[in-house]
């Protein structure tokens, strides 16, 4: 058996998902081709058309190019809210499980806790609540709200990450390797963050697709609840709240168009995280002769390794 | 031949933690007790026994992956301690179990090999340290082309002589292969015990081979010792203590070989194993009083539950028993 190994296959869901990625991710870029989202291109609410595929808004502005708007804004906020997450979290939580039981895994992960004891959106409402809605002046650096929506949301995820980097590296580190590359005295600082961090990936990158999903509802939802960032700039959150009161006078593509084009983005990257978290996830099993320190417990939150058909070969 | 590795007193025991709220002694776990021994530079040392007798835990401390409770490893003179500096880390290399766990496996074998010598600061510049790890890796009877595949595409004899040449890479002044075949096939086995001879021919490394399979033990091996329940029984030539044990544990070690016989077909019955031994191993949380065999031996008496037998040397072999034959 010398073949490479295969990339995983993704399965029906996992296509799914990619595909719905993909139209978001169409709308989000192609989409902004059509103009200007606060140009006035009408007298008024119109149905779609081949002009306007999505219509316009009660203001008469064109909401495809309105939607699209709010999909790149939503997209810039989540990548960089979960990179922030990603960043923060997954050091602390390689720090944390390289001594599974001990001080600094406690000291971590108890902090880690107190952030998620407030349910997740609660927690970045919290975070807005406190740092306000308006622009924020540094010196000469203006933080503007997307940016502050983004590091509120990153910083809910980082209990996240953390949670599942240090699952990952309490696994790795009791793998034969790591005690010969300490046998062979390479450093610490390099066994973590160049060997064990190779094998902690996986599934970050999983959950990091699983997050993005969440991360789009979060941002759809703040926004929606006027916590986001603020009219007249566009975001798919918003768009749904002003459509809201133009359902009545039967405006029908108003809030479904956009809301569709929300569900397409938290949809696909649920699937797409449950394919590439399930897939690469996988690990090998730990070797027979990994050997447990007597008076060190099992841990209870270690996934238990599924086996490798190609070990049996 | 003066010893380049001299062990004394090694001792390594585990403290189970206390159940919550209760206010008992901690229990411990003996799992190597007063360990001593010699190898000198160009010699094998097997160290035999069961599973759980401690062979494992004397490898980690020569090692320096595990801090001796008491005891000393020396090298050339020199003590090593347990946190050890990068330097002193390479001195002793450790071989361990299973080749297919050894290596990162999301890393290229190049990687691998390169590594060690990059930290130790071992080949000026990347080529000559290509050079080197090219050089290691045909000595152990590979070709470079294996080094840019990843750990699980190369079959288990493969991995089991890359993590050799990786050991070897650095340079080190002893080896130490804890069970190097106990995961091989059968012809993979034979060629690493090949490349292992081959390489004590070569080299004036010292090697302590720690395995429970006796046929490897007796052909690789100068010297032997063997252990029970972290303790060390016998010690002396392979010559004598895997043919001729003076120890009663031994003399039981080798009667449980199965001695292949082609005269004989069909499955095996109970009948054909002489008297086995008494009773289950004792745990190391308690050790027997005495002589920790005392109550499987069949020649035990009184004196063997009292008192712990001395090391006394009979002829040309170490034997800690009250009755030696």
């Amino acid at each position: 058996m010398r073949a490479r190994t295969r990339p995983p296959h993704p399965g029906v869901a996992g296509w799914i998902g990619v595909v719905c990625v993909l139209l978001y991710l169409l709308v989000a870029t192609v989409g902004r081709l059509q103009g200007d989202p606060a140009a006035l291109v009408a007298p008024g609410p119109e149905a779609p058309s081949l002009g306007h595929p999505f219509g316009t808004d009660h203001l008469g502005r064109d909401l495809l190019a309105r939607t699209a708007e709010g999909a790149w804004t939503s997209l810039l906020i989540c990548l960089s809210s979960i990179g922030f997450a990603i960043v923060v979290g997954v050091p602390l939580g390689v720090l944390a499980g390289r001594r599974h039981g001990g001080r600094l895994d406690g000291l971590l992960m108890r902090a880690v806790e107190t952030l998620q004891a407030l349910p997740q959106f609660v927690f970045v409402m919290f975070l807005i609540g406190l740092m306000g809605t308006a622009d924020m002046h540094f010196g000469p650096l203006t933080v503007g709200n997307g940016a502050r929506v983004a590091f509120a949301i990153g910083l809910g995820f980082v209990p996240y990450f953390a949670r599942v980097a240090r699952a990952a590296t309490v696994v790795e580190m009791q793998e034969d390797y790591v005690a010969n590359l300490r046998g062979l005295g390479v450093p610490e600082r390099e066994i973590l963050f160049r060997e064990v961090l190779v094998n902690v990936w996986p599934p970050v990158l999983g959950q990091a697709c699983l997050a993005m999903a969440i991360a789009v509802f979060a941002e759809g939802g703040l926004s929606f609840l006027g916590l986001g960032v603020a009219p007249p700039h566009a975001t798919l959150g918003n768009l749904i709240a002003d459509a809201g009161g133009q359902i009545i006078g039967g405006d029908w593509w108003y809030a479904t168009l956009p809301g569709t084009v929300l569900v397409l983005g938290i949809l696909g990257f649920n699937l797409l995280g449950d394919t590439v978290g399930g897939r690469s996830g996988r690990r090998a099993r730990p070797a027979p002769g990994v050997r447990r320190v007597p008076g060190r417990r099992p841990s209870p939150s270690v996934p238990t390794p599924t086996p490798n058909p190609k070990e049996t070969q | 031949m003066s010893a380049l590795l001299d062990v004394r007193g090694l001792t390594r025991r585990f403290t189970l933690p206390r159940p919550f709220g209760r206010r008992t002694a901690p229990r411990v776990v003996h799992a190597v007790e007063d360990v001593s021994f010699e190898v000198a530079a160009g010699e094998v040392l097997a160290v035999v026994g069961e599973s759980g007798c401690g062979k494992t835990t004397v490898a980690r401390v020569l090692a320096g992956l595990d801090t001796a409770t008491s005891g000393t490893v020396a090298l050339a003179g020199r003590e090593l301690t347990g946190g050890r500096t990068p330097a002193d880390q390479r001195l002793i290399q450790l071989v361990t179990q299973n080749p297919r766990a050894a290596f990162n496996r999301r890393r290229t074998l190049r990687h691998a090999l390169d590594q060690p010598l990059r930290v130790h600061g071992l080949g000026a510049g990347r080529a000559e340290r290509d050079a080197l790890v090219a050089e290691m890796v045909e000595r152990v009877g590979l070709s470079t082309e294996h080094l840019d595949r990843l750990p699980g595409e190369l079959s288990g004899g493969e991995l089991a002589r890359l993590v050799l040449a990786r050991a070897l890479l650095v340079r080190p002044r002893v080896l130490v292969l804890d069970e190097p075949t106990a995961s091989l096939d059968a012809s993979v086995k034979a060629t690493v015990v090949d490349l292992l001879l081959r390489l004590r021919a070569e080299s004036d490394l010292a090697i302590v081979v720690i395995t429970h399979e006796i046929d490897i033990a007796r052909r690789l091996a100068d010297r032997a010792a063997v252990m029970y329940l972290g303790r060390v029984v016998e010690l002396g030539p392979a010559a004598s203590v895997l043919a001729r044990p003076r120890h009663p544990y031994p003399r039981l070690l080798l009667a449980s070989v199965p001695v292949p016989d082609p005269e004989r077909i069909g499955p095996a019955s109970a009948a054909d194993f002489g008297a086995g031994a008494i009773g289950e191993v004792p745990s190391a949380l308690d050790p027997p009083s005495g002589c920790a065999f005392h109550p499987r031996c069949a020649l035990a008496t009184e004196v063997c539950a009292e008192r712990r037998p001395a090391r006394e040397v009979l002829d040309d072999v170490e034997v800690a028993c009250h009755h030696p034959g």
